[in-house]
């Protein structure tokens, strides 16, 4: 399960978690995922600190799913860090958020963000975009060397 | 028999005054123009006095006098010499002629009849004085000789003192008149200064209220502005809030509906899975909702940027749109040709997209739908319209018609949010333009609209 792509999810509400977990797995995505509730959480396990100590950091996600919105450390300051750092400057980052103000599109591409994308309340909508962002993102993107698929 | 007197000058008009003066007096006149004249003439017909001008051509009154004083017939005639006397040398050469009296030109008629009256009384003496010792005079070095007697020189005196006097009081005079008319003058601009400086000190105080005015009302609009400011980030803090924080609970409505329905559909029956079916839909109603409510907080505060804009071409982009999304509509949509306004592009194309839109959508039951897009000229302005032959609307309602989520119509019989035409009027309204609607119900309806088109 090691090699298997990993998925980052960022996200801190739970029913926005719960409902991306269940549209990944009725995808039939089964990457491993793994959960961050802060944008702390998150820089922690990306650059192997606090409770992820120890964590080797040359194994990094396939994707970062990344909602803006979050307590403590929002997810522009998060998606600043990992640009800003040699060892996650390349990691693909999907921004998955309520929010479609011009600004926050703006500041995201700005940042360095792969996509933009707007959660949509339909869920069916939801689970699409989803399934299309997996798809894409874990199967036909090539991803940059020295991330992913290393032993 | 009248006094005969001999006025010798050269000046016909002076003549001519002189003459008149002493006839209205009952003297007897005779006139030469000059001394040589009146020497001869003298000698013909002596006359009782002789006033004679100084300045004359041939000879001048001083030779005269001399002349007339030398010879032993006529020595007894007093002489009046009319004079400026302005220098001692014109009095010692009076005195050398013998001049009787002599008269400061311009002179006073009064003072020379008196003067006249003075020399006939003393004729006799004139007369009888007999030669006199001769004088020698040294004025500024030269020597004049004066014969005169020593009641003429005195008479000359006294008059050239009478003279100055008269001048003395005539400079005493002019002075007085000078210092009153200073007075006065000095009073008018001490009156003219304390208006003046009452002025300024009103203008002063005009001004320093109207600095402290200016003052104020720059403050206030500070104040207004910073209020504004506040005000903006607040509803943009508040927009940013809605459209993230009123969505995730709607999601979640959604998405765990949809997950019962799929998860459980076989323990539910028929009315739960309507239910659920129902929730589903209330929370994307609501969500469409809180996006139109973003929208039209958005287009109130979007920057404005006009630009050319073919509203012909756009209209018909939007009416092909239309036709794609529903093929089996037959719409006959009729354009006028070469609308071109200089407005906010993507602000416009949301106007023409709702009231489009809604023609659509209110002629979805006509048999023979009918759109058309149009100019017209109205009070020197031009007026668009959109007009459907459509559901219409009853007039009786047409003030609620621009309000935001105001609906003429039921859910079921048309959908949408109500929000068209809210985000139409405001678009409108910050082209500094007008909306406004005409419909009949079951005769569809028109939606006209100006802009205000700057430049060209």
């Amino acid at each position: 399960m090691n090699n298997l792509k990993t998925i980052l999810l960022v996200e801190d509400n739970p029913d926005d978690l719960a409902l991306t977990l269940r549209a990944l797995k009725n995808h039939n995505v089964a990457n491993k995922i793994v959960e961050a509730h802060d944008g702390v959480e998150a820089l922690d396990y990306l650059f192997c600190t606090g409770a992820h100590a120890g964590r080797d950091t040359r194994q990094q996600p396939q994707l970062i799913l990344l909602d803006l919105k979050l307590p403590k450390v929002d997810g522009l300051e998060v998606l600043r860090r990992i640009r800003n750092d040699q060892r996650t400057r390349l990691l693909p980052v999907v921004i998955l958020t309520s929010s479609d103000e011009e600004k926050d599109i703006v500041s995201g591409y700005a940042l360095g963000a792969n996509s933009f994308v707007r959660k949509p309340v339909d869920f069916e909508q939801f689970a699409v975009s989803v399934r299309q962002l997996g798809f894409y993102w874990l199967l036909i993107n090539e991803p940059p060397p020295a991330i992913g698929g290393l032993p | 028999m009248p006094t005969d007197i001999m006025i010798v000058e050269d000046s016909p008009t002076q003549a001519a005054m002189l003459e008149e003066l002493l006839r209205s007096h009952g003297y007897e006149t005779q006139t030469a123009v000059d001394g040589q004249r009146a020497l001869e003439a003298a000698r013909r017909r002596p006359p009782a006095l002789i006033i004679s001008d100084v300045t004359m051509p041939v000879m001048n009154g001083f030779q005269l006098c001399l002349a007339v004083k030398q010879d032993p017939r006529l020595c007894h005639i007093p002489v009046i010499l009319l004079t400026s006397l302005s220098a001692p040398r014109d009095l010692l050469s009076a005195l050398e002629a013998g001049a009787d009296f002599h008269v400061p030109k311009p002179y006073h008629d009064d003072h020379l009849l008196r003067k006249i009256a003075e020399a006939l009384a003393h004729r006799s003496e004139a007369g009888r004085a007999g030669p006199v010792k001769v004088e020698p005079v040294s004025v500024n070095g030269v020597t004049y000789r004066i014969s005169a007697s020593r009641e003429k020189t005195l008479g000359l005196l006294l008059s050239t003192y009478e003279v100055a006097v008269g001048q003395y009081q005539e400079l005493v005079q002019t002075r007085d008149e000078l210092v009153a008319l200073n007075e006065s003058l000095e009073l008018r601009v001490r009156e003219r200064t304390s208006s003046l400086m009452d002025e300024m000190t009103e203008r002063r105080q005009a001004e320093a209220a109207l600095r402290e005015l200016n003052v104020s009302l720059e403050q206030r609009v500070n104040d207004r502005t910073a209020e504004l400011l506040a005000a903006n980030k607040e509803l943009e803090a508040f927009s940013y809030s809605v459209s993230h924080d009123l969505r995730a609970p709607l999601r979640a409505m959604d998405g765990f509906s949809m997950a019962l329905l799929e998860d459980s559909a076989g323990k539910l029956d028929e009315t739960a899975q309507g239910y659920l079916r129902r929730i589903r839909a209330g929370s994307q109603r609501m969500a469409e909702l809180i996006d139109d409510l973003l929208n039209l907080s958005r287009i109130t505060r979007a920057e404005m940027r006009r630009e050319r804009v073919d509203l012909t071409a756009m209209a018909e982009e939007i009416g092909a749109e239309f036709k794609v999304s529903c093929p089996d509509r037959q719409v006959e949509l009729v354009v006028t040709r070469a609308m071109v306004v200089r407005a906010d592009g993507p602000m416009l194309r949301v106007v023409l997209n709702n009231l489009l839109g809604n023609a659509w959508k209110y002629t979805a039951r006509c048999a023979q739908a009918r759109i058309e897009v149009g100019a017209q000229e109205q009070d020197g302005k031009r007026v668009f319209f959109v007009r459907d032959n459509g559901a219409g609307f009853d007039m009786a309602y047409v003030g609620k018609l621009f309000g935001a989520f105001q609906r003429l119509h039921s859910a079921q019989e048309f959908e949408g949010t109500g929000i068209g035409l809210a985000l139409v009027q405001r678009i409108i309204h910050r082209h500094g333009g007008c909306v406004r609607a005409e419909g009949a119900v079951g005769q569809g309806a028109t939606f006209y609209f100006t802009l205000e088109e700057k430049g060209d």
